[in-house]
């Protein structure tokens, strides 16, 4: 699936789930939930694990969209 | 906690840390063994380990410090490029790799592992399970030197035969990963495991345990940044727990120097017989 361009839907699919982690991080830092949690309440841990996977997924994208040696 | 549990607690945390014999399981264990007044039931038990942890990662980043210099320039230039071009750039892929599966885990099984930290007859079964592990990755070297037909009598030369951390790929690296994962049981080391798997991916014994310290650093320093703000509101005394901290730290820099050397040519042997003595001995006098 590589080619001079890398290997786009993998791009893709790495920037759809970097967009759903940031919004997973937006929920996570803003609302009071008990989703994936042992508590209702504010989860900033949650949060900011969401924001570093969407960094670690874009960086992946970046890789993934450019053609490797 | 007093000041000298405090203390004992963190030389008995720093000196087990980086050693393949589980910090965590000692910190179940021994307090129970000795009877000390030490709950790690308590709601600081898991805050004040990982600051005692963060004496850990304050070491090996000082140990560490001019290659993880190029290993963050590393990591900084690939993502921007998207392309890895040189080695401190591909160790710096190798780490994130290697960290992404013990992050994930352990954040979602945070809750359900605290409770066997109440456990110490757990925490010695864990500890028999870890010198299983470390005798089975020797016992796979062992029998690829066999077959390589190393001189397995001089160790330094048998250890040149095999790789470097620079040598490896990314598969293997998330194997390691993966492998450190099982070290959330207490009783499991996280030294020990990522050790046990860089063998079996084809380390030298000093690299395994290089790479072992690299993937330390990082999930050491996010779990204590997302942990230590529990310290301030359970109203612990801070001064005494820094002062652990920094004695923690001291003990952990001394053992990564000694492992560094003693993996020159050294095995995973002893430190198997050791956490099966302490795991036997726990499992049939602690309650």
């Amino acid at each position: 699936m590589q080619s001079r361009s890398g290997n786009m839907p993998l791009a893709i699919g790495l920037l759809v789930l970097a967009a759903v982690f940031l919004v997973g991080a937006v929920f996570y830092l803003t609302a009071t939930t008990s989703l994936l949690a042992s508590s209702q309440g504010h989860h900033y841990k949650h949060g900011i694990l969401a924001l570093i996977l969407a960094a670690l997924c874009l960086i992946g994208a970046n890789f993934a969209r450019r053609p490797q040696p | 906690m007093s000041p000298w549990l405090a203390g004992f607690i963190a030389l008995l945390q720093g000196s087990t840390e980086l050693f393949p014999v589980s910090s965590l399981g000692h910190a179940v264990v021994v307090p129970s063994l000795l009877h000390l007044d030490f709950r790690p039931t308590a709601e600081s038990f898991v805050p004040f380990l990982v600051l005692l942890h963060l004496g850990t990662a304050a070491a090996l980043l000082l140990l560490y410090r001019e290659q993880w210099v190029r290993i963050v320039g590393g990591f900084l230039r690939a993502s921007v490029r998207g392309r890895v071009e040189d080695a401190d750039e591909r160790l710096a892929l190798l780490i994130v790799v290697g960290t992404i599966p013990t992050g994930i885990v352990g954040f979602f099984l945070e809750s359900p592992l605290k409770s066997l930290f109440a456990n110490p007859r757990a925490a010695g079964a864990f500890l028999v399970v870890n010198a299983c592990i470390l005798l089975g990755a020797e016992l796979l070297r062992r029998r690829d030197e066999r077959r390589a037909r190393l001189d397995v009598d001089s160790g330094e030369a048998r250890e040149a035969a095999y790789g470097s951390v620079e040598n490896l790929d990314v598969r293997s690296a998330l194997m390691v990963g993966a492998c450190q994962c099982l070290a959330l049981l207490p009783g499991v080391s996280r030294a020990g495991v990522t050790m046990a798997g860089g063998l079996v991916a084809g380390l030298r014994h000093q690299e395994a345990a290089r790479f072992s310290f690299l993937l330390a650093t990082p999930i050491i320093l996010a779990a204590g940044v997302l942990e230590v703000p529990q310290l301030f509101q359970s109203g612990v005394p801070l001064g005494t727990y820094l002062a652990a901290t920094v004695l923690s730290g001291v003990v952990a820099y001394l053992s990564a120097r000694f492992l560094i050397r003693y993996f020159r040519s050294g095995r995973l042997d002893p430190f198997a017989a050791y956490c099966a003595a302490l795991g036997i001995v726990t499992l049939a006098l602690a309650r």
